[in-house]
């Protein structure tokens, strides 16, 4: 095969000698050859790329962390708490409390109409609340902020695989209703048997339509 | 009782009657009567634009689906039957709110085709009616109900006893998505409360419907209220035993609120549905009470089983007995195995029972008659209908080629089997093949659809499917 592959070629021309080589570029046209600051160009780049590449291991490996701030864990904590405050706030903004009932305002009412008829010195040793009782009301919003939150978050993981309410295929007759009710009925059918088909009445129109 | 409440609903009709009579102006009449023969020219002349156009809505909303209905309308049936467009005046018109409402019927669709209209009515010398309110009923829908604001569902056990300044439009069943829906039009305004009868969820009462209601809305809703306790007005100081309400507050995009009401009642949940621009539903407050202190249950000496049955069984004309279902409207019976478990959950248009094995394996059986806007099924709009279901459900059909239609030599009519696969299943343990059995006879489209809970089920379910047979 490869004695075929040989005598299948004319034999190889010799190389010229490096005289030669001399020789031809001397006869070449001067824009043909490199510019003469070529080299010198291309060696400055390799040396900033060398200067800019991120260090080795080895050189990393030989410095060792800075102690931290005085400061620094009171920093992060406080950076956190901030974050989780803002948190909280934009997840209690989101609900709306409940009016208040008419024996709500009433009572309050009352109470605040008992203080007005209380002595100046009694008032005054009622506006301070004793310790304990300012530690209940802590304990009380704490809790109320957990459970708007918790609420709040099984909202936010529950709606993620919901469309929109007005995201509904025109295949469905209730897309063409003009009320949101209908939806919000689908929806609750969906809640209560969720591997079921949408328990939804076709559109006669759209499937006439798909039919053509 | 029952009898006192009748006399009283026909005394209420008198009374608007005589009232309409009493507020009766020839020169309003004739006004909205030119109007109407206006709108009915527009109408063969094709010119639905036009129509539309000539409408300063109240209510944005229902004008949409009303120029929906309306376009399509035209559109499907290329113009042809509206050429013909008569609109017969069926009742009023009659002074509602600050405007005057008339129910006309469309001669050129058999007089099935019913419509409520509200017209603005400016300078009382020489009156001008502008149309402002448009809304399509459901045929044989009683036309003096709509104007008087009254809405009556005996199997349903509720009544709302017609609030001055509202119109009840019931609902098309299609559309509501409920065993029955109505929407109360606050007239002049775009303010809607809507209502739709379900069957409550075993084990949840009315508040964790509110709840379920209110999370519903939370993806697109601004702010959700706590969902609290609630009774209707008229029921508050003496409710029936076992009646039990919610609400809940819902802010939504666009400075808009949705105030919703559940009332739980013998085995069924009325589900109220007030929607409107915040400043609408605080200027109008008064007259939504108005319109929830109007309603009451029409009996409270019902069983709870019976009287949720008693609904569907009207609506529907499903039965349950034990596992056995049987439906006289759509010739459809379905007997499952000995042991399992069996629940109605349905719309009129959507009837669904769902059995559940002692496994845990669940079966679905659903009827779907033959929608509004469609001759009949046929297979190409089963297979059409049931690719959306699937869609919708994320459900993929996996066996290819396709199994095709063939004739059913027992049951009539023609039957085809597939297998679905779920494409993000709850279990990844379980099975995932789910087989269905779609059957297609006299226009009624039957689903039979089994989700296994062990391996080894699809067979079973598979052999189940063959016990759904006709009824005659």
């Amino acid at each position: 095969m490869t004695g075929d592959h040989q005598t299948s070629h004319q034999p190889a021309a010799p190389l010229p000698s490096e005289a030669d080589w001399l020789h031809s570029a001397a006869e070449l046209p001067a824009d043909a050859l490199p510019a003469p600051e070529f080299a010198s160009r291309v060696l400055a780049a390799l040396a900033d790329e060398r200067r800019q590449a991120p260090c080795t291991r080895a050189q990393l490996d030989a410095f060792a962390p800075p102690p931290p701030a005085p400061d620094f864990v009171a920093q992060a904590t406080a950076k956190v708490l901030a974050d989780r405050r803002e948190r909280w706030r934009e997840a209690l903004l989101r609900h709306d409390t409940p009016e208040p009932s008419p024996e709500f305002v009433a009572r309050t009412l009352r109470a605040l109409a008992a203080d007005r008829e209380l002595p100046p010195a009694a008032q005054l040793r009622r506006l301070p609340a004793p310790p304990h009782r300012a530690t209940h009301w802590l304990v009380l919003a704490a809790a109320a902020a957990a459970i708007a939150l918790v609420w709040t978050r099984l909202d936010s993981i529950e709606d993620t695989a919901r469309p929109p309410l007005q995201a509904r295929s025109a295949a469905f007759a209730h897309a063409h209703a003009g009320s949101a009710l209908p939806e919000l009925l689908v929806r609750l059918e969906a809640d209560f048997d969720g591997s079921a088909l949408p328990a939804v009445a076709a559109d006669g129109r759209w499937l006439a339509e798909a039919r053509r | 009782m029952s009898r006192r409440r009748g006399m009283r609903a026909a005394l209420a009709g008198l009374l608007v009657a005589a009232s309409a009579v009493a507020q009766a102006n020839p020169a309003v009449e004739r006004a909205i009567a030119d109007r109407l023969q206006a709108l009915a020219a527009q109408l063969r002349a094709g010119d639905v634009d036009g129509v539309l156009a000539a409408f300063r809505p109240d209510c944005p909303t229902t004008h949409a689906a009303f120029a929906d209905d309306l376009r399509r309308s035209a559109a499907q049936r290329d113009g042809k039957q509206l050429e013909r467009a008569t609109l017969r005046t069926l009742a009023g018109p009659a002074p509602v709110g600050d405007r005057w409402a008339v129910v006309v019927g469309n001669d050129a669709d058999g007089g099935s085709l019913r419509a409520v209209l509200c017209f603005a009515v400016t300078n009382p010398a020489t009156p001008r009616a502008e149309p402002t309110f448009a809304a399509t009923l459901p045929p044989r829908t009683d036309a003096g109900a709509v104007l008087a604001g009254r809405f009556r569902c005996p199997p349903c056990n509720y009544e709302l006893d017609g609030a001055k300044g509202w119109l009840a439009v019931p609902q098309l069943p299609c559309r509501a998505q409920a065993i029955e829906g109505a929407a109360f039009h606050f007239a002049g305004t775009e303010l809607v409360c809507d209502v739709g009868v379900r069957v409550a969820d075993p084990g949840h009462d009315a508040l964790a419907t509110a709840r379920s209601l209110g999370r519903s809305l939370a993806a697109t809703a601004t702010a959700v209220g706590i969902a609290v306790a609630w009774l209707p007005p008229a029921l508050a100081e003496r409710p029936p035993e076992g009646l039990r309400g919610a609400r809940i507050d819902v802010g939504l995009p666009g400075d808009r609120r949705a105030r919703l009401f559940v009332v739980d009642y013998g085995g069924l949940q009325q589900v109220f549905c007030a929607m409107a621009a915040t400043d609408t539903l605080a200027k109008h407050g008064e007259a939504l009470d108005r319109l929830l202190a109007s309603y009451r249950p029409l009996s409270t000496d019902c069983n709870e089983a019976d009287a949720a049955a008693r609904s569907l069984e009207h609506h529907t004309g499903g039965v349950l007995v034990g596992s056995r279902y049987r439906n006289e409207r759509f010739d459809v019976a379905f007997a499952a195995p000995e042991g399992w478990q069996a629940l109605q959950r349905c719309s009129t248009m959507a009837i669904r029972v769902v059995w559940t094995s002692p496994n845990g394996a669940r079966l679905w059986l659903g009827i779907y008659p033959t929608p509004d806007g469609l001759d009949r099924w046929c297979p190409q709009t089963a297979d059409r209908w049931l690719a959306e279901l699937q869609k919708a459900a994320g459900l993929d059909e996996v066996e290819f080629p396709p199994t095709e239609w063939r004739d059913d030599d027992a049951r009539g009519g023609k039957v085809r089997d597939l297998t679905c696969r779920m494409r993000r299943p709850n279990d990844p343990l379980a099975p995932q093949l789910r087989p269905m059995r779609v059957w297609l006879r006299d226009g009624v489209l039957t689903v039979l659809d089994g989700v296994p809970k062990e391996p080894g089920e699809t067979a079973t379910l598979r052999a189940a499917f063959d016990r759904l047979s006709r009824t005659k």
